[in-house]
């Protein structure tokens, strides 16, 4: 827990109790959690920097995840932020393809994981160097 | 008169007599000659005409090719067509002849050409008589073609642009049904008219109805095709539409069922919650009954994704030892959590040809099953067999078996049995998976099987992929599928 302790998670949900779990999961092993509940905000947040990690939905009420993405090669954010990770229930290939083209560094599917593996990844990706 | 004046007289006469005859031979020489000659012209007019048979057959080409025919080989000023519209029984222009006395005419004309409709109960129009009478007419006044829709005056004025002196007009008929009327003009007086003309024109009016019909076959079979392309468009459209309904149908069901998935998981395994054992079962309950969701909806897409083709194989040459060794890493906590034991044949393998996402697929699918379906203290073996044509994988387990009848409906979507049912709705299984693996090992040139001694005595799957030999790797795009529209990965098989 020592080495989670005082990273910076932004997470970028808008549904109201994926958003609550997710962060109550991540707060309980000692992140730091800010959360946007739609696109406009997110990419706000992004924007200001700060974050270890950033974890994104791509359905988003008024942006959605891929125009974030879009819109950071545009204006970057004023503070580096770490990974951006896709975490979606949108098992879309060329969704995710997408993503990965405009500068996401991996992706999970939500459905697809119990909470220990959310933390494992989320573990993984943050070790992992800024590509 | 002396014998040698009636000699030279005579000598005169017969001088005369041979010239004559000399005279005549030539002259029936030159004639034979330019018979031969315009038969040849017949001939060849009519080689040309028959070809167009054959080349042209888009119906707006065609009908300007005959439009054409007459005046290109007859020099004749105009050639028109015009086609029977049985329904509103009218003759109606469809086509004039590019040469500039026709050009002329129709610039000049106060009706658009295309809309001198001539009724075919016209008692006097010679174009409306030749289709009523079966036969050909000839005339000196293109009034009789052009009227009543055109004056007099106006069809005067017309001819005066042409300059033609003779219009001759002939039906166009296919065994004996009226397609049409053909019209060629002249600047020849009528009785100036060669028969090799006249024959040329009777071998083309013979042979009109024959390509008019070809051609609105044709036409009618284009548009047909047109029409099918239309609906094609659509039917894609639509799928588009099913396929962004379904992505996102799928993703809403996902949310809500991602959070009960992750509050039940939550309850059962925070530390810090005391829980009864009751509460616990029910919980632990609405979790697995919760994955069993998410899976069915993963396998389900899968499914129609397999069925409309949108899977893609890409085969590659690789060890499919290593692939189930990584499998076995990926499986082994799951394997630890139930207490049973995993064992892999280590054995030296040809390279299989196959595409390796969808083999991980099938052999995560194999070894989820026999996970579900042993019990405590069980054991699942991969072993390998070769016969130099392809490696056959096989898991078999020593869990709850099947049983011979229910062997047979096993690989069928939701085949799966009865008796199982409890160790399904507890091991989270759909149903699906045996379908997908089958569609997915065959899509690979492969072959599944399924065999069990029967309840209680474990099961074994056996699939089989081709060895990468050298036919097989040349031959690789016979092993590849493309997809059918965009490609669409599988959704992940839990375990």
């Amino acid at each position: 827990m020592a080495d989670n302790a005082g990273k910076k998670i932004l997470i970028v949900e808008d549904d109201q109790f994926l958003r609550d779990f997710y962060q109550e999961l991540l707060t309980s092993e000692g992140y730091v959690i800010d959360s946007a509940a739609d696109g406009e905000i997110a990419l706000a947040k992004i924007r200001q920097g700060g974050f270890d990690l950033v974890l994104l939905d791509i359905m988003l009420p008024k942006k959605d995840g891929l125009h974030i993405l879009q819109d950071l090669k545009v204006q970057g954010p004023s503070k580096p932020n770490g990974q951006i990770v896709v975490l979606t229930n949108l098992g879309h290939d060329t969704v995710i393809n997408q993503a990965f083209t405009l500068g996401a560094s991996g992706y999970l599917i939500k459905s697809a994981l119990n909470p220990d593996q959310v933390l494992t990844e989320i573990k993984n990706f943050l070790q992992k160097p800024n590509g | 008169m002396d014998f040698s004046a009636l000699l030279g007289l005579n000598a005169l006469f017969v001088v005369v007599v041979v010239a004559f005859l000399v005279a005549v031979l030539l002259l029936q020489r030159r004639k034979l000659k330019l018979n031969l000659a315009e038969n040849n012209s017949v001939l060849e007019s009519s080689r040309r005409i028959y070809q167009i048979i054959l080349e042209d057959l888009d119906f707006h080409t065609l009908v300007q090719k005959i439009a054409d025919i007459i005046p290109n080989e007859l020099q004749f000023g105009t050639g028109v067509l015009a086609i029977l519209d049985e329904e509103r029984g009218v003759i109606k222009r469809i086509a004039a002849s590019h040469t500039r006395e026709a050009q002329e005419a129709i610039k000049a004309l106060s009706v658009p050409f295309e809309k001198i409709e001539i009724s075919v109960t016209d008692p006097n129009n010679l174009m409306a008589r030749a289709l009523r009478e079966h036969k050909s007419f000839t005339t000196t006044d293109v009034y009789d073609v052009l009227g009543p829709v055109l004056s007099k005056e106006e069809a005067g004025k017309i001819q005066s642009i042409m300059s033609t002196k003779t219009t001759v007009v002939y039906p166009i008929f296919l065994r004996s049904k009226p397609l049409g009327v053909f019209i060629a003009s002249t600047k020849k007086e009528q009785n100036k008219l060669s028969s090799y003309e006249l024959q040329i024109i009777d071998n083309f009016a013979n042979i009109m109805g024959l390509m008019l019909q070809n051609s609105k076959l044709y036409s009618s079979l284009k548009s047909t095709t047109e029409q099918l392309q239309k609906a094609n468009e659509k039917l894609k459209e639509l799928d588009r539409l099913k396929d962004d309904f379904v992505s996102v149908a799928s993703h809403e069901l996902r949310t809500p069922m991602t959070a009960i998935r992750s509050y039940s998981w939550m309850a059962l395994n925070r530390p810090d919650i005391t829980l009864s054992d009751k509460m616990k079962k029910y919980l632990s309950r609405t979790l697995i009954s919760t994955e069993r969701l998410i899976n069915l909806v993963n396998d389900m897409l899968n499914v129609s994704r397999i069925e409309a083709g949108r899977i893609e194989i890409r085969p590659q040459i690789f060890d499919i030892g290593i692939l189930v060794d990584d499998i076995m890493a990926e499986v082994t906590p799951k394997a630890n959590e139930k207490m049973v034991q995993l064992e892999v044949e280590k054995v030296k393998l040809p390279k299989v040809f196959a595409d390796p996402d969808k083999v991980h697929q099938v052999l995560l699918n194999l070894i989820g099953n026999s996970l579900k379906f042993t019990p405590t203290d069980g054991l699942i073996k991969v072993n390998f067999f070769s016969d130099g044509k392809v490696v056959e994988i096989k898991v078999s387990d020593n869990g709850v078996g099947i049983s011979k009848e229910d062997l047979s409906r096993l690989f069928q979507k939701f085949g799966r049995l009865d008796n199982s049912y409890v160790a399904a709705a507890t091991s989270g299984g759909t149903g699906l998976g045996l379908f997908i693996s089958k569609s997915l090992v065959e899509l690979m040139h492969g072959t599944i099987k399924a065999s069990s001694e029967g309840v209680g005595k474990g099961s074994t799957f056996t699939f089989s992929l081709p060895i990468a030999t050298p036919e097989i790797v040349a031959a690789s795009e016979q092993y590849t599928k493309r997809p059918v529209g965009e490609a669409k990965v599988l959704e992940p098989v839990a375990i």
